[in-house]
Parts: C-alpha cells; sequence; structure tokens
C-alpha cells in the first residue's frame, strides 16, 4: 500500500515544483521542494523508497517541466544512490546529513542539468550559472531542507525500523 | 564501505534506464507522451499556480516592504503635488474666465469700469464689507457703484485708501439702496439683512411675484438707475398692514464675490460741499481741511 502512496507523493510534488514554487523566488531561485523532500526520504526513510521514487520523480518532472526525461532522471538520480550509503543510528546525525546531501544533491543537480544544456546549446556561462543559479539554489533549499526535515521525521518510521540494503 | 551487488544492480539499472530515455529523447519519441502529459496537467498546474499567486505576491511583497514604502512615500508626495499643481490651474482657469466675464460687462458698458480683486472680507459675519485691490491711485471714490461680475450691482465704496478700498455689500446691515420695482415702477428702499438678503416695504397696489427684479431708482442721485440687484425670494403680510413685506435675494453672487468692477464715471453728487457751498457763500472760500473721502451713502 505504500507504494502507490508514496507514488501519489511523489506526483504531487511534481505537480507543485512544475507550478507553485516559481512563484517563491528567493535570492532569485525558486525552491525545490521535490529534491529537498526526496533528500529527507533518503535518510529517514526506508532506502529503497528513495531508490524508486528519485527516478520517478524525474521521470514526472521531465515530462512535466521540459527539461529532458533523461536530464532530469540522471539529475535525480544521486540522491537514491546516497540513500544506499547512509546507515541510520543512534549516533548518526540524521538532520545534518539531511542538509549536506540536499546541498550535495542540489549542486549534482544544477551540474547534470548545466551539462545536458552544454551538450545541447552553444554553451553556459558557467561561472554566472554557479553563482546565479547553483550556490542560491543550494543556500535556499538547504534552508527549506530545515522544516521539510522536521514533517517528514513526524511522518517517518523510527531509525531502527529502517531496512537495510 | 563495500560497494554491494544490489547497489551495484540498482545503478547499472539506472544508468541503462537513463541511457534508454536519452535514446528516446534523440530519436524524438519522447515528444508526443511530453505533449500529451504536459496538456493534460495542464489546467491541474495552472489551477495550483493561481491558487498560490496571492500567497506569492504577499510573500514577495513583504520581502519588498522597505523599497514598497518608499515608492507608496513618493507616490502620495507626487500626489499631493498635482493635486496641488491641479488647484493652481483650477484656480488660473476661474480667475480668467472671471477676467473675460468682466471684460464683457466692461465692453458692452459705455461707462468706465475699472477691474478689481477682492482681498479683503469681514470674517465676523455681521458685515458684508469687503476690501478690494483699488484705491485712489486707479479714481476710485467713495460712493462709486461696484457692480459684480454679471453688471449686477455688488455695493458701494465706502472707504478710500491709495491702493485699496472698502466695499460695503447691499446685503450689509446698514445698507439702504433706493429701488424700483421693475414690473411695477414703484419706489421703495431695500435694506441689507445680516442673512445676506434684502428687504423692502411695497404697497398691496404692486403686484409682487417671486422672481420680479429689483433696480436702482436713482432716485436719490447716490446711484445710476437702472442697476439689476436683486430678485423676489418670498412676499409676507395680510392686507390688513399698509405695506407687503418682500424679501429680495441679490443678484450678484455676494458670497463668492472674487471680482468686481468699479464704476468710475459715476459719481455721487456732494450734498454736503453742496451745504458747505451755500455756507461759504459769504467768503467763497473753501475749508483747508476738507476730507477727500466722502460719507458714504
Amino acid at each position: 500500500m505504500r507504494w502507490p502512496i508514496l507514488a501519489a507523493v511523489v506526483f504531487t510534488l511534481v505537480l507543485f515544483q512544475t507550478s507553485v514554487a516559481p512563484l517563491f523566488e528567493v535570492f532569485g531561485v525558486g525552491p525545490n521542494l521535490l529534491l529537498v523532500s526526496l533528500c529527507c526520504l533518503a535518510i529517514l526513510r526506508d532506502p529503497r523508497e528513495a531508490l524508486v521514487c528519485a527516478p520517478l520523480a524525474g521521470l514526472g518532472m521531465g515530462l512535466l517541466a521540459f527539461q529532458g526525461v533523461a536530464e532530469s532522471v540522471a539529475a535525480l538520480a544521486p540522491i537514491g544512490g546516497a540513500a544506499m550509503f547512509w546507515r541510520g543510528g543512534p549516533n548518526r546525525p540524521a538532520f545534518l546529513a539531511a542538509l549536506l546531501l540536499t546541498a550535495l544533491a542540489t549542486a549534482l543537480h544544477f551540474a547534470v542539468l548545466a551539462v545536458a544544456v552544454e551538450l545541447t546549446t552553444s554553451g553556459v556561462n558557467w561561472l554566472e550559472a554557479v553563482r546565479d543559479v547553483m550556490l542560491p539554489g543550494m543556500a535556499v533549499n538547504v534552508l527549506l531542507a530545515i522544516p521539510v526535515y522536521a514533517v517528514a521525521r513526524s511522518l517517518a518510521a523510527p531509525r531502527g525500523e529502517r531496512i537495510p540494503i | 564501505m563495500r560497494f554491494g551487488r544490489p547497489r551495484l544492480v540498482w545503478s547499472a539499472a539506472l544508468a541503462a534506464f537513463i541511457a534508454l530515455l536519452a535514446l528516446i529523447a534523440w530519436q524524438g519519441w519522447d515528444a508526443p507522451v511530453e505533449d500529451q502529459t504536459a496538456s493534460f496537467f495542464a489546467p491541474v498546474q495552472r489551477g495550483l499556480r493561481q491558487a498560490a499567486e496571492p500567497l506569492a505576491n504577499l510573500i514577495a511583497e513583504l520581502d519588498d516592504f522597505d523599497r514598497l514604502e518608499e515608492e507608496n512615500r513618493a507616490l502620495r508626495q507626487r500626489i499631493e503635488q498635482l493635486e496641488a499643481h491641479n488647484a493652481r490651474l483650477r484656480e488660473e482657469q476661474l480667475q480668467v474666465r472671471g477676467r473675460a466675464e468682466l471684460l464683457e460687462v466692461q465692453a458692452e458698458s459705455r461707462d468706465l469700469l475699472v477691474p478689481a480683486r477682492v482681498i479683503i472680507r469681514d470674517l465676523t459675519g455681521l458685515r458684508t464689507i469687503v476690501g478690494i485691490d483699488r484705491g485712489s491711485n486707479d479714481g476710485v471714490a467713495v460712493g462709486m457703484p461696484v457692480l459684480a461680475t454679471g453688471g449686477t450691482l455688488a455695493g458701494i465704496v465706502t472707504e478710500v485708501h491709495a491702493r485699496i478700498s472698502y466695499v460695503r455689500l447691499i446685503t450689509d446691515p446698514d445698507s439702504a439702496i433706493r429701488v424700483l420695482h421693475q414690473p411695477s415702477r414703484t419706489e421703495s428702499v431695500a435694506t441689507g439683512d445680516t442673512l445676506g438678503n434684502l428687504d423692502a416695504m411695497l404697497p398691496w397696489s404692486a403686484e409682487v411675484e417671486l422672481g420680479h427684479i429689483f433696480v436702482t431708482s436713482g432716485l436719490d442721485g447716490l446711484l445710476p438707475q437702472g442697476l439689476p440687484v436683486a430678485r423676489v425670494s418670498s412676499a409676507t403680510g395680510s392686507v390688513q398692514e399698509a405695506f407687503r413685506q418682500v424679501r429680495l435675494q441679490p443678484l450678484a453672487p455676494l458670497e463668492q464675490l472674487e471680482q468686481v468692477l468699479v464704476q468710475l464715471t459715476y459719481s455721487p453728487p456732494d450734498l454736503r460741499a453742496d451745504e458747505e457751498d451755500g455756507a461759504d457763500d459769504a467768503d467763497g472760500v473753501p475749508e483747508a481741511d476738507e476730507p477727500t473721502a466722502r460719507s458714504a451713502p
């Protein structure tokens, strides 16, 4: 039963991300609630969920945001990879890990999409792109991760119930 | 950390999936699916966007509060400036219109009329005396009739200085003017009251109706004959009384009087001077300290 619910949540997040999120620009960039939610999911819940949800979310973004299905999946896929390596436990700072993963996933997401743009267009001004898009995006997503983590934690199963791969 | 088999499988599967998607995109096979999906969900996305827009705008405005406040202040200041400018323009327009009316009356009249602006107004509410910006330097003298822009009688000059003069309006409680009921040619005296009207007594033989016009009779020689003064606003009294009490409303807009015309060519006869002439006939020498301003009518 949890998979259909997860799919519905991901789908809702994709819709939200492609319609509402661009309206709430901070530092000149819109927050990526989908990416942040996937990061928190990867840290707090069963890693298999992240492994499935990250490509699913990429597929949705590719179809609804016109940014290329392959690029979208590739941009979000590292979150699933991170979930495979993360091991929860009483001494593991999950909150900091979620923030770190968010920052890292944002940078990778940006890098993958920028490379795709570099390959398919006349090129990207990397310096300006990093300064104006990636760094503000990281800051915004990390800030957004704080409340999202709190919500996700209240909804997630206790740490001990994580199912290791 | 050991890179386990499941991870390897997942990574390989994901890479293959991405490669497949890239191939599909490269071949352009994904376009119809993208179009269908996007068009199917477009209404939902639009609805979500419209629902979130007010909140987004509010947050954007909060974020930009200082700039908005500054802009608001600047706009208020601009509005105030424009309102002041607009009021000035309107005022100039009214002044020009008033001048044009005065010039029209001036052109129609054979008399020499000098335009003057009302610069002082009695604020006690007990008198209706105004000051005008013309004085003896302009040829104004005591007793000269002062007309409103329409050529109706407004008052009489009672005091003259070099540059300004004072005019007692016809509604002043001390004002008494010999008038003629135009339709019946009945003569009467119209006196001012404190309410901005004139009162006159007319015999019952005169058929008085609302709106009838009274003009100056000129019988006392203090005012030229035929100047429009007032119209009948009410008439009271019973047949047992000898006279009918008639209330008159001035034709001149005395409450809004801003510009007037002084009729320079009319100067009332100086009855006191005649008397003094009679008294001085013995020596034939005029009084040295004779005042230049004559007494008010």
